[in-house]
């Protein structure tokens, strides 16, 4: 219970960048806020930091109001996106800024700053750097200094917007994987901001899915992954096949579900790219009949463009590499799909297996 | 050529970097070779005398006060207008911004003779500071006036583009770590426009030594109270003293290189300072 949001709106203009949100984070967690661009997300992780007031609604930390706290008083840590260093400084006088800064009375000695600004440099791997300047890191690094700076002043909550998006992809990789183990070793109560669902899923504790300035769903990466609350966080979870098929349990063969002259009780199937496994000569009977229209080599797995016969619905599969080189399949052969998981969503407004 | 010119897939650097030259030979090199040259007629001893005159070091003392308490007054001025006009939206605001280049823009004897009609006695100001004993007209004040006006539009349109680049986000960080209005000004805005102001300020005095036409009218161009170096210059011509004027003239073209020099080396600091995103 350590950061409490209580319906917090906040409008630009007239377009409602946050409607009545609530959100309670935990202490010690990991939080991702993710979502598309223009959800909101990037909003409210500088309502929460005090770079931005909130219209309505009340921010707490550790159970004290701070909503009008001024954000020098807040003592977060906040990481930009575009690391925001200070250029005119060594990178040693940017991790002391925080320090260096405080009035006489609550300020440490000279020795105590070296010291600590050190162990920090020392746990970003740029004891090296102390001297130089900014202008001389890498993105990584700069990144990586940027953090040390947050935590010199031993904030309450460590804040990151965005912090990999101007990173090349194998940097953010370590940076991802970094940060989780800072995380394991600090737990600091942290919130960062990504619209990487992987990121996501990878680095977080807890994930708070956003979409158009209102949450849609909070939980572990387990359960938003497994259990989308609605056909948006399950679209925006990975990639999806909307596939059209027939509800009734008791007639749940893929084969019949096709057939798509039958419009009684047709549903929309969610189906996973993986979870559809191709055959050449359908064994199980079960397979549905399509025709290859195109095929891409992703590093070990294949994505296939597939056209369903029947129902003329285009599908896309991933397959492994491997399963992909045995079935030996060129444009336009013809293939039989399996969807081996699908789920539909309900006139309830609920999910449900689709059993097949 | 070949060692200097990188392939261009452009074509035409051999006629350009030919009449780059040839501009630079005919209009600057020349000129300032003969202006050299010329001096060189004179001895060491005959140079080092008329430099030394109390008449030209009482001028070279005048010219070099005058336009560097100019620059710094310009420097004050320009910093508050450069920032009023960059951070913020308002009325008429387009209207100021284009008034800056006026200075730029209007003969300087014009802007001299407007300067001089408003302190002198009957003028606009002159009739409120002449009976408090301000008497601004034909005094060194009015010098440093008429080189404010003359110098600050250059601090402003160095520091614009600067303070306009200036990371919103760097002002955030610095905030969030803790830092008051008083210490995000002094350890994060100012470092950061300081080689920015720092030229400005050098343009304007360098163009301040050498402004002739606004200060005369101004001016009573008194030997030894008033009377700046290009005036004396002026004067030596007058009274056909052409080796003295040149003796003048070539130590203001060295104390030009050196300002030159100068504001260089802090292009080139701010240059570096800007390359790091």
């Amino acid at each position: 219970m350590s950061i409490t949001i209580e319906n917090v709106h906040k409008k630009f203009g007239s377009f409602d960048a946050l409607k009545n949100i609530n959100l309670t984070l935990e202490k010690g967690a990991l939080t991702a806020l993710l979502g598309p661009s223009g959800s909101g997300k990037t909003t409210l992780l500088r309502i929460i930091a005090g770079l931005e007031e909130p219209d309505g609604g009340s921010v707490h930390f550790f159970g004290e109001n701070i909503t009008r706290q001024p954000i020098n008083q807040r003592k977060v840590g906040f990481v930009f996106q575009h690391y925001a260093l200070f250029k005119h400084m060594t990178i040693f006088d940017n991790v002391a800024f925080g320090l260096n800064i405080r009035p006489r009375a609550t300020r440490p000695t000279k020795e105590i700053i070296k010291e600590k600004v050190f162990k920090l440099l020392s746990m970003v791997q740029l004891e090296s750097m102390a001297k130089r300047y900014p202008s001389e890191l890498s993105g990584g690094q700069k990144q990586r200094v940027a953090l040390a700076r947050a935590l010199a002043v031993e904030p309450r909550v460590l804040l990151l917007d965005e912090p990999f998006g101007a990173l090349d992809a194998k940097v953010r990789q370590e940076l991802r994987r970094w940060l989780r183990y800072l995380h394991d070793e600090t737990h600091l109560t942290s919130v960062f901001v990504t619209h990487d669902q992987e990121e996501a899923l990878e680095v977080a504790d807890q994930i708070v899915i956003l979409n158009q300035g209102a949450v849609e769903q909070v939980g572990s990466p387990e359960e938003v992954y497994d259990h989308p609350i609605n056909p948006f966080v399950y679209g925006f979870m990975g990639h999806v096949n909307l596939y059209h098929g027939r509800r009734h349990l008791e007639e749940t063969r893929a084969s019949d579900v096709t057939s798509a002259s039958n419009h009684a009780g047709q549903t929309q199937l969610f189906v996973r790219p993986h979870d559809i496994e191709l055959s050449r000569d359908n064994p199980s009977g079960k397979g549905v009949a399509a025709q290859v229209i195109s095929y891409k080599a992703l590093g070990n797995r294949v994505r296939v463009g597939l056209n369903a016969y029947q129902s003329n619905e285009t599908i896309e599969a991933n397959i492994e590499k491997k399963s992909w080189r045995a079935l030996n399949l060129e444009l336009n052969d013809n293939v039989y799909f399996t969807i081996l998981d699908a789920k539909y969503y309900n006139d309830e407004n609920t999910w449900s297996d689709y059993v097949i | 050529m070949k060692i200097i010119k990188t392939k261009s897939a452009l074509p035409g650097f051999g006629i350009t970097l030919g009449l780059s030259l040839t501009y630079l030979s005919l209009l600057l090199l020349i000129p300032l070779a003969a202006l050299t040259l010329y001096a060189a007629r004179l001895s060491w001893g005959e140079m080092v005398h008329i430099l030394t005159d109390r008449r030209v070091l009482s001028a070279f003392y005048v010219s070099f006060v005058s336009a560097g308490m100019a620059a710094l007054i310009a420097g004050m001025f320009g910093l508050v207008i450069a920032w009023t006009l960059t951070r913020y939206r308002f009325i008429g605001q387009r209207i100021i911004d284009a008034a800056i280049d006026l200075p730029f823009a209007i003969p300087t004897a014009v802007a001299g003779i407007a300067l001089a009609v408003m302190f002198s006695k009957n003028g606009v100001l002159g009739k409120v500071l002449t009976p408090l004993g301000w008497d601004i007209a034909l005094s060194k004040a009015g010098i440093v006036i008429a080189l404010i006006f003359i110098g600050f539009p250059f601090v402003v349109r160095t520091l614009q583009p600067v303070i306009k680049a200036l990371d919103k986000e760097v002002e955030e960080a610095a905030v969030s770590l803790g830092a008051n209005t008083r210490q995000r000004l002094l350890k994060i805005i100012f470092p950061a426009i300081m080689p920015a102001w720092l030229t400005g300020m050098a343009l304007a005095f360098a163009r301040g030594i050498g402004e002739y036409a606004t200060i005369i009218f101004i001016s009573s161009n008194m030997p030894f109270q008033t009377e700046i170096v290009p005036l004396l210059i002026v004067k030596k011509l007058l009274q056909f003293d052409y080796t003295g004027a040149a003796a003048l003239g070539t130590m203001m073209l060295v104390l030009a290189f050196i300002l030159l020099f100068i504001i260089n080396a802090l292009q080139s600091w701010m240059k570096k300072r800007e390359s790091s995103t």
